[in-house]
């Protein structure tokens, strides 16, 4: 019985020097190929934001990195540029700032310990403190999993080449290709009988109430206030939107949505806000849907921004 | 509780230690304690179907006794059918009350009838399918005075509430495992060690292989119209694969645990996708069941002794009925259907005992014929689990059409491809290490004789158990 227990017990302890060893090993992975990502090209100005700001040409803005991806909340924009901060130092943001990111809509996608969240920030350690500690106790194990277990293949990449690094854990790269030029009366790809519901999804909360997302405005102010404290300015960036869209939205945010900029532009000097969301109006083939630009578009924007 | 759950994962630890620490001397406390282990196990799901266990316990044990007791053939006959008539009784209402009546609102309803019958909404006893056949076992065999009754009821109670096998078997013979309860039993290191193993094997297949096979078959099944043949076929094959990575997986787990609490269980999968024709598939797969029908269905009804016809019949109702019993639902029955077809011819051609031994005995790989004969197999049994986990009939009909004629259809993105290669890459794991230790009850009984290489696989299975462990998925024969 002592054999079988003991050995038992030596099986066990391998195994938690192997999982142990294995996730001190990839957090130092971790660490080891976000600076190599940063560290490995010149970066100015960094993009950030979430599928409106996805296609945004970083080959039509020198320097320029393109962090957004879909469904980004304003946390994860946060979290995302402190790690930047720790390897660069960049002279410009361009954030996302249309009317959506400051509905309730958007606090719900890291609500209730959001797997979007957890599998885009695990990586980062700094992310913890958007938990409070029960609920960190919580979302431990599967933080521990996600870090036990990462295949990353750009691992492989820091070891065996001098390539850059093409993606992280918490983003992933894609580099812009030659875009064809789109047809003139172009079709907008959308059922305009779902476009309420479209809108309603976004902006109503319990279908009828309107409720701002107060956790994603404290977010969009600590990354202005963190651009402040490392002297970079931040350009909030309102991107096109086909006017059947633009028309439905509530008044309550495009109100709320006006007082927010005045008081953000007043109030700190590194801020300047760039309004496109008019831009295209009704020009279909610059949209791939009412509230996507499409990546003819998002060229055209980003040498605007330029 | 679930054996691939954190809650089984802290509970089995603390029962293995008090079971031999401190119950060790006396067999009636230690049974007692198997029997509070077992119900404390069950009822973690649902502690209100206790009840059940406990009625059809208290019940088979008394009529054991009163079988035994009583000299009058037809008492002794009557008690047998309350036996027979309160488990099956049981089973029928709580599996296939709805079906029956939903059977016969629409033959009422082909027949210009209009009949309005409420179907019952009640939860299914997990397990009931396998412990109902387990105490039925006995009043059979004290009938038919194979075994004396049990006259402890700790030890009977403990017997039909076992808890590594309460829920998804194997089910168990009571003339083999009772009598384990009735005997002081030691601890054996050997059989530990190698139960440890069995435990490792069974929850590789269940959390490696069986639940990465069950991503890609959920998805196929749920949109098989939008996929083309390919994978429509991947998907079939998954699904042979996930159901004996389950099913196999959680009998080796709890042979395996049992044989840590020194008890001896019966082998439920001898390598089944090994097996040269569909007779030895059945010998291989779900055999406590698979006897089970033979001992208590087949013979009973005249088996192969009364002529041709009479056995080819006798072979279709177990086969049917083996169908039935994994569900209320005629796609089970479809696949006993298909099964008994394809046994038949054998039966008929007096093959169906060609291969007893196993597989490629002697050399390291089959020729060429066996390995033809193998693939052969696993195609038809492949194509009767379409049926198997199909919704219905038509579904498993369309599935099976598009599999003919639809040669193009919706690609899997890249990621699903990566890992869809990753899980055949599992399968073909689980193959080689089961096609090794063939001739032995469980796929990890020998692996090297080089302790380093044998921990260092071991070691390998744990990290890829602990990666894709995952407490959510429930075990198939769960709802059987």
């Amino acid at each position: 019985m002592k054999k079988y227990i003991l050995k038992i017990v030596w099986f066990l302890l391998l195994v938690l020097i192997f999982v142990i060893g294995f996730y001190h090993l990839n957090n130092y992975l971790f660490d080891k190929v976000h600076h190599k990502f940063f560290t490995s090209r010149e970066i100015d100005t960094i993009i950030l934001g979430d599928s409106h700001f996805m296609h945004l040409s970083e080959n039509a803005m020198e320097n320029t990195i393109n962090m957004a991806q879909a469904a980004d909340p304003y946390p994860v924009m946060y979290f995302k540029l402190q790690e930047a901060l720790n390897y660069t130092s960049p002279k410009t943001i361009v954030l996302t700032y249309s009317y959506n990111n400051i509905a309730y809509f958007s606090d719900v996608k890291y609500n209730n310990f959001s797997e979007l969240v957890i599998n885009r920030l695990y990586s980062i350690e700094s992310f913890y403190s958007l938990y409070s500690r029960s609920q960190r106790k919580k979302i431990a194990l599967s933080i521990f999993m996600r870090k036990l277990f990462t295949p990353n293949i750009d691992f492989l990449n820091y070891f065996l080449s001098d390539k850059k690094v093409a993606s992280l854990p918490f983003y992933e790269y894609k580099a812009s290709g030659a875009l064809k030029k789109p047809k003139q009366k172009g079709k907008l790809n959308f059922d305009k009988s779902k476009l309420k519901e479209r809108v309603n999804s976004h902006y109503k909360y319990k279908k009828s109430e309107k409720k701002l997302g107060v956790v994603s405005i404290s977010y969009l102010k600590k990354i202005i206030a963190l651009c402040e404290e490392n002297d970079i300015k931040v350009m909030l960036v309102n991107m096109p939107l086909h006017s059947s869209y633009r028309n439905h939205i509530p008044k309550f945010y495009k109100n709320k949505y006006n007082a927010l900029t005045k008081s953000l532009t007043t109030e700190h000097s590194n801020v300047i806000f760039k309004d496109f969301s008019d831009f295209f109006d009704e020009r279909n083939e610059f949209f791939s849907d009412p509230d996507h630009v499409n990546k003819w578009g998002a060229l055209i924007i980003s040498k605007k921004i330029k | 509780m679930l054996f691939n759950s954190f809650e089984y994962l802290i509970f089995f630890p603390i029962v293995f230690t008090i079971y031999w620490y401190t119950f060790r001397s006396d067999l009636k406390v230690q049974n007692l304690f198997v029997l509070a282990a077992s119900f404390f196990f069950y009822g973690w799901w649902d502690w209100r179907f206790l009840s059940l266990i406990i009625l059809s316990s208290l019940l088979d044990f008394n009529l054991g006794l009163l079988i035994d007791k009583n000299d009058n053939e037809i008492k002794k006959r009557q008690f047998l059918w309350i036996s027979v008539c309160f488990n099956l009784g049981m089973l029928g209402v709580f599996k296939y009350f709805n079906f029956f009546i939903d059977n016969f609102i629409n033959i009422c309803a082909a027949a210009g009838i209009g009949v309005n019958i409420p179907l019952i909404e009640i939860l299914l006893p997990v397990g009931i399918s396998f412990y109902t056949f387990q105490t039925l076992s006995y009043t059979i065999d004290v009938y038919n005075k194979k075994m004396a009754p049990c006259r402890d009821w700790v030890a009977f109670f403990s017997f039909v509430s076992f808890f590594p096998q309460l829920v998804a078997g194997p089910i168990e013979r009571a003339k083999d495992l009772l009598p384990q309860f009735e005997k002081k039993r030691t601890f054996d290191y050997a059989l530990a060690v190698d139960g440890t193993r069995q435990i490792l094997w069974g929850f590789f297949k269940k959390v490696v292989v069986a639940d990465n096979c069950a991503y890609f078959v959920n998805e196929i099944f749920a949109n098989y119209d939008s996929y083309g043949s390919t994978i429509l076929i991947i998907g079939a094959v998954f699904f042979a694969f996930q159901i004996y990575g389950d099913f196999s997986g959680y009998s080796d787990i709890a042979i395996g645990t049992a044989k840590l609490l020194g008890f001896s269980l019966k082998q439920n999968f001898a390598f089944p996708y090994f097996s040269r024709d569909i007779a030895e598939f059945w010998r291989r797969w779900h055999i406590s069941l698979s006897t089970w029908f033979r001992d208590y269905l087949y013979i009973p009804l005249g088996g192969s002794r009364e002529g041709k016809e009479k056995s080819i019949r006798n072979i279709f109702i177990i086969f049917l009925v083996s169908g039935f019993w994994h569900g209320a639902n005629w796609t089970y029955i479809i696949w006993g259907g298909l099964n008994a077809l394809y046994f038949i011819p054998q039966f008929i051609s007096k093959t169906n005992r060609n291969n007893m031994e196993i597989v490629a005995k002697g050399r390291l790989v089959p020729n060429f014929k066996e390995l033809v004969s193998i693939l052969g197999t696993f195609i038809l049994t492949t194509f009767a689990w379409i049926f198997f986990r199909s919704k219905n009939i038509s579904e498993a009909l369309s599935y099976v059409s598009l599999i003919f004629t639809k040669h193009s259809g919706e690609a899997l993105n890249l990621k699903d491809n990566i890992s869809m290669s990753l899980t055949a890459f599992f399968i073909v794991v689980m193959l080689l290490i089961e096609w090794k230790n063939r001739q032995y009850e469980h796929g990890l009984y020998s692996i090297s004789n080089n302790v380093y290489i044998r921990w260092a696989i071991y070691l390998v299975l744990s990290i890829f158990i602990i990666k894709y462990f995952n407490t959510v998925t429930n075990f198939i024969y769960f709802q059987f």
